[in-house]
């Protein structure tokens, strides 16, 4: 087991709870994702998990061995991207990347290396010499992941890495988490941006007000709810009658119109598309395009929570 | 070593630390300069101008007044002798002139309003030519050859320079020791350098700070690498400011000018690890910091001196203990020691202090960030 958090809780000074008997484990070579809406404690746990927060009750261990702000030890395996962008502005990126990766390692040669590695890992070859100031958002994001990663830490731990970026940006992070998961590294990953996660974790928390409510893998999650199937139809004003016809259908648990959309909801099993367009033929409804996908992790935390993961 | 050269890099290219370090000390040294500089400064004293009675401007006195000079060539006295005893005295109740020499029965008398730096000169001119007068003419009958020696020893202008401003009354002397007080302010700016320090190490003053706890670098060695890159530069522009005070403005520290530089470097990382340690107190951003830490800074300058030269004597009088503690006063304390009493016992018994004081700072400030964890980051 890589990290092991046992039943921890951490409230604030102003009597929020942040972290309510929080429990999870990360195996080795796994991309662990941590999902949640804004506020919901993953910047918190991650905190909690780099011995940087006090937390009131419960255990952490990283690497089978209990975290303290001493372990040196410890930190020297990790790397960190925190979520706010920590980088000094006096010293170019070249400069930056050099300056964090030698607090982790001496051999000037290697370091070298490694520096280059992390530049082109994040595509930044042409602003080595840049100042922070100078770089745009989704740039300066990039410096920040390759100070956090050039050192070849056995666990990554990523904080939002991608808020506020370009999606050409994104794809590229999101790219170079998995390159580094494929060379060993064990990640940790936050975002409440629940395509990315499902994109590249292998194993999924969700966590809402501190709490986890569901976790696995992401097939298991979206089996685990009963929804199975959702439709979209293009359609004009159609007549309350209607959508009390589609409801009726066999399977169908939802159907509302929304933004020119109509939404059917279907529970697990064979497609109910058939069914659907059948009314429609029968009651010579017009239609336009039609969409149909299987659930989302919003539609996880949809049918946990009641509310939709952004708003 | 790389850390430290980093570090370096980084502090000197922020504006706002070059602009303090540097630019800061030697504006307010010009200032202080333009402001009374030209009154404390022997080569730029003016001559005085002196009034004798017509009646007496063939009397050794007025020769020996008149040949006094700076070295230069300029004279530290005008005599005067173009009115008689009457008109003076007019003149000097009516506030026209502020001194005026006659003799009566061979004796030598003066009036003299005593508000200033040159009625001081003047009068202990004239007191060590009355006390001397004797001894010159005694001089003159035993052995006429070493008259001059006699003369110029008690007539050297230097001398009465150095009494005048160094006398046990704290009124007449605010001159030079001014510019001791603007090297002891800014040691005290180095405070500003503390704030920078901790903000970039303690885990809940800034992200960058965050990063750095996750890494395995010891507390201890960061806290002494960026004291150390802090005073290196602080101390570097100490250093601009002693040059710049003594070879561009030409003031004439009275003494060993190696001893004002240890003063200072001991004062700058004083200044830091007073800085640093409050920044580990007071909760919030560097502004505040900033803010809470520039006003104490202030207020110990005001407690040692630096504003109301009194306070400093009450304070000694009624709290010696605050006097004790506070790095500001024990660095004023120093250049008193040398300046005024000029006892260098006791100017390395207060800079013993100081070091002492300075070393607790740094290693609380390091025991506050040792190990810890943090409420909210
Ligand atoms: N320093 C703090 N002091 C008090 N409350 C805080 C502090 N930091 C966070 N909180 C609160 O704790 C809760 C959890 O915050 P946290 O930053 O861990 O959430 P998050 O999941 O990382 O959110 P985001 O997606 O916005 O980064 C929030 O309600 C937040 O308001
Ligand atoms: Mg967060």
């Amino acid at each position: 087991m890589i990290v092991k958090v046992k039943n921890v809780s951490k409230t604030y000074k102003n009597r929020l709870k942040a972290l309510n008997n929080l429990s999870f484990e990360v195996r080795e070579g796994e991309i662990y994702g941590l999902l949640g809406p804004n506020g919901s404690g993953k910047t918190t746990s991650i905190n909690c998990l780099l011995s940087l927060l006090n937390y009131e009750a419960g255990e952490i261990e990283i690497f089978e061995e209990k975290m303290t702000p001493e372990r040196y030890d410890i930190k020297a395996k990790i790397g960190f991207v925190p979520q706010n962008i920590a980088v000094f502005y006096e010293l170019t990126v070249y400069e930056n990347i050099d300056y964090f990766c030698g607090l982790y390692i001496n051999d000037k040669e290697k370091r070298k290396a490694l520096v280059e590695e992390a530049i082109d890992f994040v595509s930044l070859n042409d602003y080595r010499n840049f100042y922070p100031k100078k770089l745009s958002g989704g740039l300066i994001r990039r410096l920040n992941i390759a100070c956090g990663i050039a050192h070849k830490p056995q666990l990554v731990i990523f904080d939002e890495p991608t808020v506020a970026v370009d999606p050409q940006s994104r794809n590229k992070i999101l790219e170079g988490i998995v390159k580094l998961n494929q060379q060993g590294a064990t990640i940790i990953y936050t975002s409440h941006y629940m395509e990315e996660v499902e994109q590249i974790c292998s194993y999924i928390v969700i966590m809402d007000k501190g709490e986890i409510i569901m976790h696995g893998t992401k097939e298991k999650l979206k089996n685990s709810i009963s929804l199975g199937e959702s439709c979209e139809i293009h359609i004009d004003n159609p007549k309350a009658e209607y959508i009390d016809l589609i409801k009726q259908i066999p399977n169908v648990l939802d159907c509302y119109y929304k933004d020119q959309l109509l939404v059917i909801k279907s529970g697990k099993g064979k497609t109910n598309i058939p069914n659907i367009l059948n009314v429609f033929t029968t009651h010579n409804i017009k239609y336009g395009k039609l969409y149909s996908s299987i659930p989302t992790l919003n539609d996880v935390f949809l049918e946990v929570t009641g509310k939709h993961l952004r708003d | 070593m790389r850390m430290y050269l980093v570090r370096i890099k980084c502090l000197l290219r922020n504006k706002d630390n070059v602009f303090w370090a540097f630019i800061f000390p030697l504006l307010l040294g010009t200032f202080f300069y333009l402001g009374f500089g030209k009154l404390s400064m022997d080569d730029s004293l003016n001559t005085i101008n002196v009034y004798v009675t017509s009646h007496d401007k063939d009397h050794q006195l007025v020769t020996i007044l008149e040949d006094i000079s700076y070295g230069d060539g300029k004279k530290l006295f005008k005599v005067n002798t173009s009115f008689d005893l009457d008109q003076l005295n007019q003149s000097f109740a009516d506030k026209e002139i502020d001194n005026f020499i006659y003799l009566q029965d061979g004796l030598i008398n003066y009036k003299i309003i005593e508000n200033g730096i040159e009625e001081t000169i003047i009068k202990s001119v004239l007191d060590k030519y009355i006390q001397g007068e004797a001894l010159v003419k005694k001089v003159m009958e035993t052995n006429p050859e070493n008259v001059e020696k006699v003369l110029s020893s008690f007539l050297n202008p230097k001398t009465y320079l150095v009494e005048a401003t160094s006398g046990t009354n704290p009124n007449s002397n605010k001159l030079i020791i001014y510019f001791y007080a603007l090297i002891a302010m800014a040691c005290t700016f180095a405070s500003y350098w503390g704030i920078g320090l901790v903000n970039d190490i303690q885990a809940d003053a800034s992200p960058l700070a965050t990063r750095v706890n996750i890494t395995p670098t010891h507390k201890l060695k960061l806290i002494l690498i960026y004291t150390l890159a802090a005073i290196t530069i602080h101390f570097t522009g100490n250093l601009g400011l002693i040059a710049y005070l003594k070879y561009i403005l030409g003031i004439e520290f009275a003494h060993n000018t190696w001893l004002i530089i240890l003063t200072s470097l001991i004062g700058t990382i004083s200044g830091i690890a007073l800085g640093a340690f409050l920044s580990t107190i007071i909760k919030g951003t560097f502004d505040k910091k900033s803010g809470i830490i520039t006003t104490i800074s202030l207020l110990l300058s005001f407690l040692s001196g630096l504003m109301v030269v009194d306070v400093k004597y009450l304070v000694q009088k009624n709290a010696p203990i605050l006097g004790l503690i506070n790095p500001t006063n024990l660095l004023t304390e120093c250049f008193y020691s040398l300046y005024y009493y000029n006892d260098i016992g006791k100017y390395f018994y207060n800079l013993g202090i100081l070091a002492l004081i300075s070393l607790i700072l740094i290693f609380s400030t390091y025991l506050k960030m040792r190990g810890n964890k943090y409420d909210s980051i």
